[in-house]
C-alpha cells in the first residue's frame, strides 16, 4: 500500500467519522437546546406539512390557512420540556383570534392552546388602564369614564390577586386564576338520582359539594366496534390537583363482543366545600349507560354525546355562546330548538353551528345519538347548571357582561416589514409524543374553508426553539434512579 | 495504479461504510440521519463511483 493511498484512506475515514459524530451530536442535543424553522420555500424535514389539505393552500413561499384548525407535527430526535413557537404571518382579513398549541392527550384530542393574536386584548390595551406584572402578565382595568359604578383601581397584579373583585366582574385570557368559587344559597342533595340520558365517549363536568360526600356511580358498556382495549379512567380534580383516580378494563379484545364492563362508584367524604371537576376518559366505544349521583349541580364542559338509547325529547340547558350539533346516525337528523332559534342537522357527519347566544338557553332535542358541543357548559336541568369558571375574554361581550377587569398572559404581535411575528411558550413535559413527533395545532376560530368567503391567514414561517435536559442532567438522572 | 484511481477505490470503500453506518443508525434511531443527510444521494454517489471504477478497469483491459 502506497503512502498516498494511506493518506487518502485516513482522510476519508476521518471525514466520515466527523460526519457521524456531528449527526450523533445533533441527535443527542447534549446542551438541551435545539431550533427548527421552516419558511415553506422548500420541504422541511422536522416541521412536517400543515394539514388537512382542504384547509390550506401551499404556495411557493408561504402557506395560506383557509380553514380552522390546522395541524402539523415536529419530528425531534429526543424529548424536550419546553417549546417557544414563533409564527410569522400576514393577517390581512383581521382574524380576531389566532392560537397555537401542542397535543397533550391523544385520546381526547386535547391541545394546550396559547395566544398568538387576540384582537380584544389588543384593543383593551388601547382603551383600558393597564398594569404589567411578571413575564407577560397584564391587568386591564375598565376606564371609569361613562361608567355609573365606582371601579376600584389596583396598582399591581399582586394587589389585585390579594383582593380579588367579585367573580362576575373578572375575565381572563391565558391566565390560570384560582378563584375560591362559592354558591351562596346552595342546597345539598338528599337522595341519589339518575341523569336522564346515556353518554358516549369521554366527557368532563363540574360539580359542587358542601357538607356532603362526593357521591357518584357510573355504569359502563363497551360497544367494541374498534378492536382496541377500551378501558375507562375517571379522574377527580379540585383546584387543578388530582384527588382521586379510578380505572376499569374494557371487554376482551379477543372476542370482540360488546358488553357491560361494570361500575365505578365512589363516595368521598370530608371534602371541603367547593367545585370539583370529574373527567371520564374513554374512547368512543364506551357508553356511560347510567350515572347516579347525590350532587345537585352538574355542568358538562364543552361537549356531550347523547348516545343512541332510544331517548326522545331531551332537554339541555347551556350558557354557551356558540352551539354545535353533529350526528353520525341518519335516524338522528333533526332540528334542535335553541331558545327562539333553531339548528338544522341536515346531514350526517357535518358539524352545524349556531352562535351569538346570550345568557342561559334551553335546547330541545327530539332524538338522541347526537353530539352537542359549544364554548360553555351544559346541564340536563336548569337547576343543575352553574358556571364556576372565570369568564374567558374570547367567549363573551365584555360590555354586556359588565366585566371591569381582565387578567391576561399575552404579548401583542410585533410588526416586521409586512409581516407580524408572535411567539407562544408551550410546555412539552406532558405533551404527547409518538414516533418521535410532537403534534401542534394552529387554531383560528371563525375561519372556515366551506363558507365561500375569501378570508385566510398567510403563514410565512414557523420557528420552534426547544429546551430540554442536558446530557449531564440525563446522566445524573439515570444514576439517581439506580 | 494512479492517484485518481486510488482515490476512486478509497471513496468507494468509505461511501460503502457510510451507507452501512447511516442505515444502521436510521434503524436504531429513526430520523437521526435523514433529518440532515439524504441517504439516496450517498447511494447515488456510491454507484457513480463504482461505475467510474468499472469504466477505468475496462479501459485498461481494452488497451
Amino acid at each position: 500500500m502506497s503512502k498516498i493511498q494511506i493518506k487518502i484512506r485516513i482522510f476519508l475515514w476521518v471525514a466520515l467519522g466527523l460526519v457521524v459524530v456531528w449527526i450523533l451530536y445533533q441527535g443527542i442535543v447534549p446542551f438541551g437546546k435545539k431550533s427548527y424553522s421552516c419558511d415553506f420555500s422548500k420541504p422541511c424535514y422536522n416541521i412536517k406539512k400543515i394539514q388537512p389539505a382542504d384547509r390550506v393552500k401551499i404556495l411557493a413561499d408561504n402557506v395560506d390557512i383557509i380553514g380552522n384548525p390546522v395541524y402539523f407535527t415536529l419530528a425531534t430526535p429526543r424529548s424536550f420540556n419546553q417549546a417557544v413557537i414563533s409564527l410569522k404571518y400576514k393577517n390581512k382579513d383581521d382574524l380576531p383570534v389566532i392560537e397555537t398549541g401542542v397535543l397533550k392527550d391523544e385520546l381526547l384530542w386535547r391541545y394546550d392552546l396559547k395566544p398568538i393574536r387576540n384582537k380584544t386584548i389588543d384593543q383593551l390595551a388601547l382603551a383600558w388602564r393597564t398594569v404589567s406584572g411578571k413575564g407577560e402578565a397584564i391587568l386591564f382595568q375598565r376606564d371609569s369614564v361613562g361608567v355609573e359604578s365606582e371601579i376600584k383601581y389596583y396598582q399591581s397584579i399582586d394587589e389585585f390577586l390579594k383582593e380579588l373583585p367579585p367573580f362576575e366582574k373578572i375575565a381572563v385570557y391565558n391566565y390560570d386564576l384560582n378563584y375560591n368559587y362559592k354558591i351562596v344559597d346552595y342546597n345539598s342533595g338528599q337522595e341519589k338520582k339518575e341523569l336522564p340520558s346515556a353518554l358516549r365517549g369521554a366527557y368532563q363536568f363540574y360539580t359542587y359539594i358542601k357538607d356532603e360526600p362526593l357521591d357518584f356511580s357510573f355504569n359502563f358498556f363497551d360497544l367494541n366496534k374498534n378492536k382496541d382495549a377500551d378501558g375507562v379512567d375517571i379522574f377527580v380534580y379540585h383546584y387543578g390537583q388530582t384527588i382521586e383516580n379510578m380505572h376499569l378494563d374494557g371487554t376482551s379484545i379477543a372476542t370482540g363482543a360488546a358488553g357491560d364492563i361494570g361500575n365505578i362508584e365512589f363516595n368521598i367524604a370530608n371534602l371541603p366545600e367547593g367545585v370539583y371537576k370529574i373527567e371520564v376518559k374513554a374512547s368512543d366505544d364506551i357508553i356511560t349507560k347510567k350515572i347516579f349521583t347525590r350532587q345537585t349541580k352538574i355542568a358538562f364542559i364543552n361537549k356531550l354525546w347523547l348516545t343512541d338509547s332510544g331517548s326522545e325529547k331531551i332537554k339541555l340547558y347551556t350558557d354557551s355562546q356558540t352551539i354545535n350539533g353533529q350526528t353520525i346516525n341518519p335516524a338522528s337528523l333533526q332540528t334542535i330548538k335553541i331558545g327562539d332559534s333553531a339548528l338544522d342537522i341536515k346531514e350526517t357527519y357535518k358539524l352545524y353551528t349556531a352562535d351569538d347566544f346570550r345568557d342561559i338557553n334551553e335546547l330541545a332535542i327530539e332524538k338522541d345519538d347526537i353530539i352537542i358541543s359549544g364554548n360553555g357548559l351544559f346541564s340536563f336541568t336548569a337547576s343543575q347548571l352553574f358556571n364556576p369558571i372565570i369568564k374567558n375574554v374570547t367567549n363573551i361581550d365584555l360590555n354586556y357582561e359588565g366585566i371591569n377587569y381582565v387578567l391576561a398572559n399575552y404579548a401583542s404581535p410585533r410588526q416586521i416589514d409586512d409581516w407580524q411575528v408572535a411567539h407562544a411558550t408551550l410546555d412539552l413535559s406532558e405533551a404527547y409524543r409518538e414516533d418521535g413527533k410532537y403534534g401542534f395545532i394552529i387554531s383560528i376560530p371563525g375561519l372556515r374553508a366551506d363558507d365561500n368567503i375569501e378570508d385566510k391567514l398567510e403563514l410565512g414561517e414557523i420557528s420552534i426553539e426547544l429546551t430540554g435536559k442536558t446530557l449531564r442532567q440525563k446522566i445524573s438522572d439515570i444514576f439517581s434512579k439506580l | 495504479m494512479n492517484n485518481k484511481k486510488i482515490f476512486l477505490y478509497e471513496l468507494f470503500y468509505v461511501l460503502a461504510g457510510a451507507l452501512i453506518i447511516f442505515i444502521v443508525l436510521e434503524v436504531v434511531w429513526p430520523g437521526v440521519v435523514l433529518a440532515y443527510i439524504n441517504i439516496n444521494w450517498v447511494l447515488i454517489l456510491w454507484l457513480i463511483d463504482g461505475i467510474f471504477i468499472l469504466l477505468a478497469n475496462s479501459l485498461k483491459t481494452v488497451k
